[in-house]
């Protein structure tokens, strides 16, 4: 059996602040990616996300718990796992002085790649990333997508085996995010692997072949979305506006998930008739589509993505 | 606008900023590190001039408020963007300008103060003396808030404004005889020494002191322009603070 | 394991390189910002017009010399600055981190990088230095080596302290505490003897008063005791290393 690029095992993290109480960021995670996978960690703001990406690229020491990166510890071995990782913060910016191209170019070279090599990989990045028109603008004069685009180019142009990506399409606009999806899945086309994260249940869905649903600081549920989405008990979804009033007369059509004035309920394309039949009766609107990965959240973590 | 309403909320913002900049205290306490430095040195090469230098350490005080505004403003607005809530509301932006400006010279007040102790005990000051420091430190913190908030408005990252914040705290601050007496300028040069608001300020406490002769001319020159510079800056800001409010 | 996986972890470099990364920050910061090498330039010009308007005037050629001394020791502040908005504003470090180049080598990039806006400051000085007193080979040397001693320095302090900051608004007044009071009493722009004797004891335990009292003996300005240039050199030395010692024990390259 092949060694998995990242293996974690019963991952934990508490804070200590001197401020507050401690606060315990992850409670016992294990996951594993296989080499040339791409897989995400999907959770709600404060989930643990962000702070096991931290541990796996070596960025914040764990509490307990292990977690290895090509079958070397990254608690033990750090400066033997970083050749073979890059990592895109939440929420960087570039060097302020630097076009995006030198942005690249300098990093680039700061891994140690050589200098044509160095170059190629930063034009076929910019291209990637569609930068090609603000290639020599400052970045201080980029927009807040753009920096962001600058940032996951840096990053795509390593080509490195592992890369890990905290929320990589945040603030970015929809053509944007299809172009650092395209790239991610050239990449692991290339034999990388990737593990981001993402609220973004579309980007989830559409970019990895595998997901982790993280909450409080605990895996709740692992697989590929179409199986999370079976678990929710149908391929149908009615979204019912009712108020917060109705949910006792759907309840016989199947798994009802209440959000907010919406109920969602989740049923077989047989029933459909007769749920907009007794919608129309009550004088609520419904529509239908098919179920979502956000279904399979609500019922998972038992609360919308977008809750606090 | 009324007038009251267009001022409305510049007490509160006030409150807010000095309560911002009580939480840097550090900040605060080595707010006067730069003038400790040069008592020190006038101490150890020129201790004759020492009352003269604590003069020009209570103006140089008040003139790096300006510093502290740049900053402040720079800052909230780069890094935090909180002068968009500010200015998308009822507040107008020349009580923003004036909260931020008033707020910090609040907050930067006791170690002026401490400063003012200490020179009073090497030189006692009388009422007049007091009258004219009083006055020509509100001068001089109108022209240097006016001019870091004019500063913080032209640059998009932190690290660019440094040297231009550096530049004007020296330029106007070390250059000019502010912890050294007017009398050693030369003579061709001290209309210019009696025009820049930092010097002209420092002339007109020590003239009032004692600590220096000046003519008639000499403070009607030195008290024009910084009457003059103050009320124009003033009005400069708050005209920029409103076509700031919006970018271009 | 796949072989193409397999020739990938073999064929990722080992480890970074720092020259063409950081010279490349450095001299785009200088190029795009010409105000922020003349500003270098100016301040201590404007510092000892200040100096030469108070001081005795046989005091200016050891002023130049600590003028010098004292661009230098102002690389660390630009050091703490720069790594603390990298750190926490942009998050750039990060990139750094998960990479081959290791600790040392990003945190001499910082200083490499910051290096290269002192330099034409530090070459004008020069040239007036020469002009206004005679100044052999060795005191050349001399002067050189102290100040790429006190560029290791306090760019190694600023880098330490740097690491334990929480918010980029922390930056200018602690700069302001650590880089002010390293160099207050430090005798950059007077004669050490003519501080009252107390004050000469506290200076004397501030390495740019090793680095001035070197400078200043070895460019003839002051007289000294046989032995004391060697004194002071290795002082300044292990000054250093302290100082690159404080680094690498408190930067935080992982956090905890």
């Amino acid at each position: 059996m092949t060694e998995p690029a990242l293996r974690a095992e019963d991952v934990r993290k508490t804070y200590h602040s001197r401020r507050g109480p401690a606060v315990e960021a992850l409670r016992g995670v294990s996951l594993a990616l296989a080499k040339g996978e791409r897989v995400a960690l999907l959770g709600r703001n404060g989930a643990g996300k962000t702070t096991f990406l931290r541990i796996a690229s070596t960025l914040l020491a764990p509490t307990s718990g292990a977690v290895e990166v090509f079958g070397l510890d990254v608690s033990r071995s750090p400066e033997l796992v970083r050749p073979f990782i890059a990592v895109v913060p939440q929420e960087g910016k570039p060097f302020f002085h630097l076009t995006p191209r030198e942005q690249i170019y300098a990093y680039l070279r700061a891994r140690g790649v050589d200098r044509e090599t160095a170059k190629s990989r930063t034009e076929q990045s910019l291209e990637q990333m569609d930068l090609n028109e603000v290639a020599n603008r400052l970045c201080i004069t980029l927009s807040g997508g753009q920096k962001q685009r600058v940032m996951v180019a840096t990053v795509i142009a390593t080509e490195a085996p592992l890369l890990f990506l905290d929320e990589p399409t945040i603030g970015m606009d929809p053509f944007a995010r299809r172009s650092v999806w395209g790239s991610l899945r050239r990449l692991t086309r290339a034999g990388s692997t990737i593990l981001l994260t993402t609220h973004y249940l579309d980007e989830a869905e559409a970019l990895s072949q595998r997901l982790y649903i993280i909450e409080e600081g605990r895996v709740l549920v692992a697989g590929t979305a179409e199986e999370l989405k079976r678990q929710v008990g149908g391929t149908m979804r009615v979204s019912i506006t009712d108020g917060g009033k109705l949910s006792g007369e759907f309840a016989s059509f199947g798994t009802c998930v209440r959000e907010g004035e919406s109920l969602h309920v989740i049923t077989g394309p047989e029933r459909i008739n007769e749920i907009m039949a007794l919608a129309m009766r009550e004088k609520v609107s419904a529509t239908v589509g098919p179920v979502t990965l956000e279904e399979a959240f609500l019922r998972v973590v038992g609360r919308s993505i977008e809750e606090e | 606008m009324a007038f009251g309403l267009k001022w409305a909320g510049a007490g509160v913002f006030c409150a807010t900023e000095v309560r911002v900049q009580f939480h840097e205290w550090l900040a605060i306490l080595t707010g006067t590190i730069v003038q400790a430095v040069l008592l020190i040195f006038v101490w150890v090469l020129a201790p004759a001039l020492l009352a003269i230098a604590l003069v020009g350490a209570l103006v140089y005080s008040v003139f790096l408020i300006g510093q502290r505004v740049l900053n402040e403003a720079a800052y909230v607005r780069i890094d935090h963007k909180l002068n968009e809530l500010y200015h998308a509301s009822p507040m107008s932006p020349e009580a923003y300008f004036l909260g931020m400006s008033s707020g910090i010279f609040l907050a930067y007040l006791p170690p002026i103060l401490v400063i003012a102790v200490i020179t009073v005990l090497v030189a006692p000051f009388d009422l007049r003396t007091w009258g004219v420091l009083i006055a020509c430190m509100l001068a001089v913190w109108s022209v240097s808030a006016t001019l870091g908030y004019f500063i913080s408005t032209l640059f998009k990252d932190m690290k660019t404004i440094w040297p231009y914040s550096s530049l004007i705290t020296n330029l106007l601050g070390i250059v000019p005889p502010v912890f050294y007496p007017l009398g050693l300028v030369p003579a061709g040069w001290r209309w210019l020494a009696l025009v820049l608001p930092t010097s002209s300020a420092t002339a007109l406490v020590n003239g009032a002191a004692g600590f220096e002769v000046l003519t008639s001319g000499d403070i009607l020159l030195a008290g024009g322009s910084l009457a003059v510079e103050a009320i124009a800056l003033f009005f400069f800001g708050i005209y920029w603070a409103r076509r700031t409010a919006r970018e271009a | 394991m796949p072989e193409a996986v397999e020739k990938r972890l073999d064929q990722e470099p080992r480890e970074g390189r720092v020259l063409p990364a950081f010279a490349l920050v450095g001299w785009r910061w200088v190029s795009r910002n010409p105000v922020a090498t003349i500003v270098p330039i100016l301040l201590p010009f404007m510092f000892l017009y200040f100096l030469w308007r108070i001081s005795p005037p046989e005091y200016f050629p050891l002023e130049v010399a600590g003028a010098m001394l004292f661009t230098t020791q102002n690389i660390g502040s630009w050091c703490l600055s720069d790594s603390a908005y990298w750190r926490i504003e942009q998050r750039l470090q990060d990139l750094f981190v998960a990479s081959p180049m290791g600790k040392v080598r990003y945190l001499f990039g910082i200083a490499f990088s910051n290096l290269i806006p002192a330099a034409p400051a530090l070459a004008i000085l020069a040239v007036i230095l020469a002009l206004v007193t005679p100044v052999t080979l060795f005191g050349w040397l001399v002067l050189i080596a102290a100040i790429l001693v006190i560029w290791v320095t306090f760019s190694a302090i600023g880098l330490a302290v740097s690491s334990r900051l929480e918010s980029p608004r922390e930056v200018w007044p602690v700069g302001n505490l650590i880089f002010t009071t390293l160099g207050i009493i430090s005798p950059l722009y007077y004669p050490l003897e003519i501080l009252p004797p107390v004050w000469q004891g506290v200076a004397r335990l501030l390495p740019a008063t090793y680095a001035a009292l070197l400078v200043q003996d070895a460019l003839g300005l002051r007289e000294s005791a046989p032995g004391e240039m060697a004194l002071d050199a290795a002082l300044l030395l292990i000054s250093a290393v302290v100082g690159i010692l404080l680094a690498l024990r408190l930067y935080r390259w992982r956090e905890k």
